[in-house]
């Protein structure tokens, strides 16, 4: 978790956050209050400082969310880090550029929920090896982005698809701009070439506005969505239940309910909120058990307790009546079929049950019966 | 960003540029200039701006701005010098306008972030044409010692640049240099090693 690049950094007055401007034209005013500042290439970086995080333990939860929005190299809490009181300072790097960038833009965006918390690209961490490969990984997306908009022929030259290239925005370019007809002096670009040895990243994602990538990679962490709705947001099921069965479609939504629960938490305004924080974890886990428990007998009859309405009548006698081509052996199968029919009946009204005696007391052992 | 305010209006973006640059020859109050000037800054990170912001001369605006006294006006200028000088075009534009001397001057600027835009900016204007003024004696010698400073990011990006635009043996003649030699260019105040 904490290895040798993922130091301490000093706390930078460019941490702080700058004094917004009220001073603006009415043409120039966004839909934002912001600083005056200018972001520049230099303060691009793979480091992400998340300040202001409320100190109730939720380092996995946050760590899981970030990981939604590419691969996280590294992370650490910063305990050293001066921060405000009952509040943590984390520490991320990400695998690439943009996952950083995106994210500190986007908890910027969502700051409303969360006043405290803010997010700021750390540099000074990037070691020596690591931001010449930034600024090469900038400029290439630079020359890049300025070739799709030059038009194809640069394109067309080296073979490719301009349609697919305009869709890979993100995507770094491999070796191309390093040999391109955009620089027709090599000697002019060798600055690139101590880094042609270097081993390119897998093709970055695309931006996570697109849906199924998101899917993707939050796929590629281990974890189940199951687990996932188990860890702390739960105890709103009414709210959150969306959760268990992520559609591509939802998943954005998804995540915007994510995103918002560890971070409504210090405010505690609605009583809500604060069902969901003081419910000890024991309850939390037997909860968990109890869905996927449920889900598992669910699984294993063979039905699904949301439509089971519509299968409790016509389902069953649909089993076909296969003759058995013996009088005896017709009659033990019609036997075991009445079982079967009987042991189903008796579990179809189980859950409503089990539902009720959930409110009272927690977590009956489960009995699989059939 | 307003522009999709004004969007809406029916204004597309190069009248919005076009008004922010009118904005920013008119008015005398010297923050709206910087805001102005940092609104331009932010728009020239984006490649799709480049023709737009060259119609309008953005890039001459940036580069008078290096020779301001106000020194936010000059980070934002060098800012945007930063954010559109890889573009071919543009690059060609502010060499072929003296760019380099101008950006060169600001490595000696006591602001951290005028003094690290600025390397970069070198480095993006660096061509077979312009080696010889980007890499002159002076600026790697003042790499040398950025290089050495305490503040990661300055010696990191000083020693990229060292790697990366000159060769060894620039880098040994500008050492002898500096062991004989009193320094013409001194350190920003912010980071000079008794405060880092």
């Amino acid at each position: 978790m904490a290895a040798s690049s993922c130091k301490v950094p000093e706390a930078y007055k460019r941490h702080e956050q700058g004094q917004v401007c009220f001073t603006r034209a009415k043409y120039r005013e966004g839909r934002r209050l912001r600083a005056v500042k200018v972001y520049t290439i230099n303060l691009e970086s793979r480091y992400l400082l998340v300040q202001g995080v409320p100190a109730v333990g939720v380092m996995k939860e946050l760590v899981e969310l970030f990981a939604l929005y590419g691969t996280i190299e590294e992370y650490r809490a910063l305990d050293e880090y001066p921060a405000e009181k009952f509040t943590e300072v984390y520490l991320m790097k990400f695998q690439k550029l943009q996952s950083a960038s995106y994210l500190k833009k986007k908890k910027k965006k969502t700051s409303t929920e969360a006043p405290s918390t803010r997010t700021s690209l750390e540099k000074e961490l990037g070691t020596l090896t690591g931001s010449p490969r930034i600024l090469r990984k900038s400029d290439l997306y630079i020359l890049k982005r300025g070739e799709n908009k030059d038009g194809c022929g640069t394109e067309l030259q080296h073979g490719e698809k301009a349609a697919a290239s305009e869709k890979e925005q993100f995507d770094f370019p491999h070796n191309r701009e390093l040999s391109g007809a955009h620089h027709p002096n090599e000697q002019e670009w060798n600055c690139y070439s101590c880094f042609d040895s270097l081993p390119f990243l897998p093709p970055p994602l695309p931006p996570p506005s697109n849906t199924d990538s998101t899917a993707l990679r939050s796929a590629e962490k281990p974890m189940d969505p199951l687990q996932r709705s188990g860890s702390g947001f739960e105890i709103l099921p009414s709210k959150y239940n969306g959760f268990a069965g992520i559609s591509s479609s939802g998943i954005y939504g998804g995540n915007q309910k994510i995103l918002k629960a560890p971070h409504e938490k210090p405010q505690a305004t609605d009583s809500a909120m604060d069902h969901i924080r003081f419910v000890p974890r024991t309850t939390q886990l037997q909860e968990r058990k109890r869905r996927k428990d449920q889900v598992d007998l669910d699984a294993f009859i063979g039905t699904n307790r949301e439509d089971s309405e519509i299968i409790i009548g016509p389902k069953l006698p649909e089993i076909p009546k296969v003759d058995m081509g013996d009088d005896s052996l017709n009659v033990s199968a019609k036997l075991i079929r009445g079982k079967l029919e009987k042991a189903s009946a008796v579990s179809m009204q189980k859950p409503e049950e089990r539902k009720s005696d959930f409110q009272t007391q927690p977590a009956p052992k489960q009995r699989r019966r059939i | 960003m307003s522009y999709g305010k004004l969007k809406s209006q029916g204004l597309d973006r190069f009248e919005y540029l076009q008004a922010l640059v009118t904005e920013f020859q008119d008015t005398d109050n010297e923050e709206a200039k910087e805001q102005v000037l940092a609104n331009l800054a932010n728009f020239a990170y984006d490649p799709s701006n480049y023709d737009f912001l060259r119609r309008l001369q953005v890039i001459d605006l940036f580069l008078d701005m290096l020779l301001e006294e106000n020194e936010n006006l000059v980070e934002f200028g060098i800012g945007g010098l930063c954010n559109l000088c890889l573009d071919k075009a543009n690059k060609d534009y502010i060499l072929h306008n003296n760019g380099v001397q101008l950006v060169i001057n600001c490595l000696s600027n006591p602001n951290e972030e005028i003094v690290l835009s600025a390397i970069t900016t070198l480095m993006y204007l660096m061509t077979l044409g312009s080696r010889a003024e980007v890499t002159a004696l002076p600026v790697v010698e003042c790499m040398l010692r950025f290089s050495l400073s305490a503040n990661k990011r300055l010696s990191n990006l000083a020693t990229v640049f060292l790697e990366d635009c000159c060769s060894p043996d620039q880098v040994e003649r500008a050492k002898s240099l500096e062991n004989h030699t009193a320094l013409g260019i001194p350190l920003p105040k912010k980071f000079a090693p008794s405060k880092a």
